[in-house]
């Protein structure tokens, strides 16, 4: 998750708290099963296209809440919608 | 080493260009998006239809307008695609042969780009930042060819003086001024430092243009070092930009080879190294004695100034240290004259800008105006406006900066007018913000990253930020009274008066702007509303009422 201010200012808050209600688990921190680590960057440097997140090694641009947890989906059984 | 002959190497780069050059955007905003992709799809399609005498595609450097990533420009006939996927790159290459459907393109004419400057992006998405003959072909070293041969390091320093170019990393000092105090001091060695040790969140200035056209500042260190006597140059870079890092390295190499770096370069009896050191990513390292320490191989802490670098830097020796975009506007001011580039900006501020334009604005990515343009020009017209809500204000300078609001967007973006107002040009980040931004939260969110990234060595920093955070987290949460709000005041005025480097003394600077001109907003959030802030406690002695109040 970028905290970036560009990232910040667009609403990178609303993603971090989609991702970690429905994971259940802190920023810093991972799934009990392992799954899923859910990490904190200071600036990924795609301002232009904030806010970003990256998915296992692929950023996503302009990413919302509802897409966010959608690309997600599975990755936490019972866990993101 | 034999002095390499320019004209023929951009002549014969010249000669090997086919007519049509697509260039595909590989800075790292572009390749998040995917463009390295996008290159190969386009080199694959110009291969398969048979296309390869007639038109090649090439990765080159920032084409400025982030948020349409991935961005490709087709020369000569300027046209550029928005958002390319690898469907869209197959149809451009079939619509060279006039069979395919058109693919969406942006106007060039429109603001955002007819708007702007070039001088120091002139070649950022043009020239291959990976390849020398095409910032050769560019005119690339031949400033640096011609003070060599023609011009005695006085005279240099007088150019740059006269040209009236101030430090681009935030603090606007003098070029001029500083090489001519490097060059007089003694000392058996001599060192050129260029900061490109970019942290402020929001801010990619400096990594563009080292992604876009490393050599430019490679040619700039060089003409420093033989202004001031310098035989050693350092890249100081953050260790979060592999890309730059890899575009660096690569450059120095080449211009090694060539002889336009080393033992005599371009024959000449002038020695000159440049060699890489990586930071470890923190952002008090951007200070300069903070810098030189960590290249000296300590911890990258700040030290008390005086002594300047100029006077006893790297070793104890005079060291020259600028900025990125400092460096890149060498070359061209020898190449073109002072007068040239004085004639650019207003009477104290001359020259052009880069700016990164993100946030709250339709169009957000690189920007480069003439100095004294004004604010509503670049936020309104360059970036669009903004998308959604009504604009509110643009915060300039990153964590250091400060708040403008949106009724003094009129003023001309220069080094004393931003500073009139509260706020700093820093190196150049511009944030928009709109209504649905929280003022109070955009000033915790500025402190609470200079409280993570203060190195902890002086007390008003290391534990003023924590204070001020606490206070800011405090009123946010509705459990503030008058009383915080006063103290939150003085507090930031004290971290601001006392810290030893610029990290803590520009901390408090997006809390006081937006104290200044959004107070209403710290106001509505006191638990006992509004009108009990205006009723100001009286304070005997301010450094105890600053810190011996009971914050939790």
């Amino acid at each position: 998750m970028c905290t970036g201010s560009a990232c910040y200012v667009n609403g990178a808050d609303a993603l971090t708290s989609a991702v970690t209600e429905s994971s259940g688990v802190k920023l810093g921190e991972t799934t009990p099963d392992g799954a899923v680590s859910v990490l904190a960057a200071r600036c990924l440097g795609a301002c232009g296209v904030a806010p970003v997140v990256i998915l296992d090694g692929t950023i996503k641009g302009d990413e919302s809440p509802a897409g966010l947890l959608s690309e997600m989906k599975g990755w936490v059984p019972g866990g993101i919608a | 080493m034999e002095s390499p002959d320019l004209r023929a190497i951009a002549e014969g780069e010249r000669a090997s260009r086919p007519r049509i050059e697509i260039r595909c955007c590989t800075a790292a905003g572009c390749v998040s998006a995917g463009s390295t992709a996008v290159l190969d799809t386009f080199k694959e399609a110009i291969r398969g239809a048979g296309l390869t005498d007639r038109a090649r595609a090439v990765g080159v450097g920032c084409l400025r307008l982030c948020s349409a990533a991935p961005l490709v420009a087709v020369e000569p006939d300027g046209l550029l695609y928005p958002k390319v996927t690898l469907t869209s790159a197959a149809s451009v290459v079939a619509g060279l042969s006039g069979r395919s459907a058109p693919v969406k393109r942006l106007d060039p004419t429109s603001p955002f780009f007819a708007r702007q400057a070039s001088v120091v992006l002139e070649n950022c998405g043009k020239i291959e930042p990976e390849r020398i003959e095409t910032y050769i072909a560019a005119d690339g070293y031949q400033a640096l060819s011609h003070v060599l041969r023609e011009m005695t390091p006085a005279e240099v320093i007088e150019v740059v003086t006269r040209s009236g170019l101030r430090g681009r990393g935030g603090a606007a000092y003098p070029t001029g001024v500083k090489w001519a105090t490097v060059a007089k001091n003694p000392g058996a060695h001599k060192f050129v430092v260029c900061n490109a040790d970019e942290g402020d969140p929001g801010a990619f200035m400096d990594r563009s243009v080292l992604e876009s056209d490393p050599h430019k500042i490679l040619e700039g260190m060089a003409i420093a070092g033989f202004a001031v006597g310098a035989t050693q140059g350092y890249v100081y870079v953050r260790g979060e930009y592999h890309l730059p890092i890899h575009r660096l390295t690569t450059a120095i190499d080449q211009a090694g080879r060539l002889g336009l770096l080393g033992s005599h370069v371009f024959g000449t009896p002038f020695d000159f190294r440049i060699d890489i050191r990586i930071g470890a990513g923190a952002f008090v390292c951007g200070e300069e004695t903070a810098l030189m320490a960590s290249i000296m191989g300590g911890r990258g802490t700040p030290t008390p100034r005086p002594p300047y670098p100029a006077e006893k830097g790297l070793w104890g020796m005079p060291t020259l240290l600028n900025n990125v975009e400092t460096f890149a506007n060498i070359p061209r001011i020898l190449r073109d004259g002072p007068d040239w580039f004085a004639g650019i900006g207003t009477e104290k501020s001359k020259g052009t800008k880069v700016f990164c334009l993100t946030g709250k604005v339709a169009n957000s990515g690189l920007v480069e105006v003439p100095l004294g343009t004004p604010i509503r020009t670049i936020v309104e017209e360059i970036g669009g406006g903004s998308p959604g809500g009504a604009l509110k204000a643009v915060q300039t300078g990153g964590p250091s900066g400060g708040c403008i609001p949106a009724a003094l967007f009129d003023i001309p973006v220069d080094y004393e007018s931003l500073a009139r107002l509260g706020s700093i040009m820093g190196s150049g980040g511009m944030i928009v913000l709109d209504e649905t931004n929280d003022m109070v939260d955009v000033a915790r969110y500025f402190m609470e990253f200079c409280k993570d990234e203060s190195c902890g060595k002086c007390v008003p920093c290391r534990a003023g930020t924590v204070q001020l955070h606490r206070l800011l987290t405090r009123i946010l949460d509705g459990s503030a009274g008058a009383e915080d709000l006063n103290r939150l005041e003085l507090l930031s005025h004290m971290v601001k008066d006392t810290s030893l480097c610029g990290l803590g003394q520009a901390a408090p600077n997006t809390t006081l702007s937006t104290l200044r001109y959004f107070r209403h907003e710290y106001e509505t959030k006191l638990k006992s509303g509004p009108l009990a802030a205006r009723i100001k406690l009286p304070v005997l002695n301010p450094a105890t009422a600053a810190i011996g109040g009971p914050v939790p």
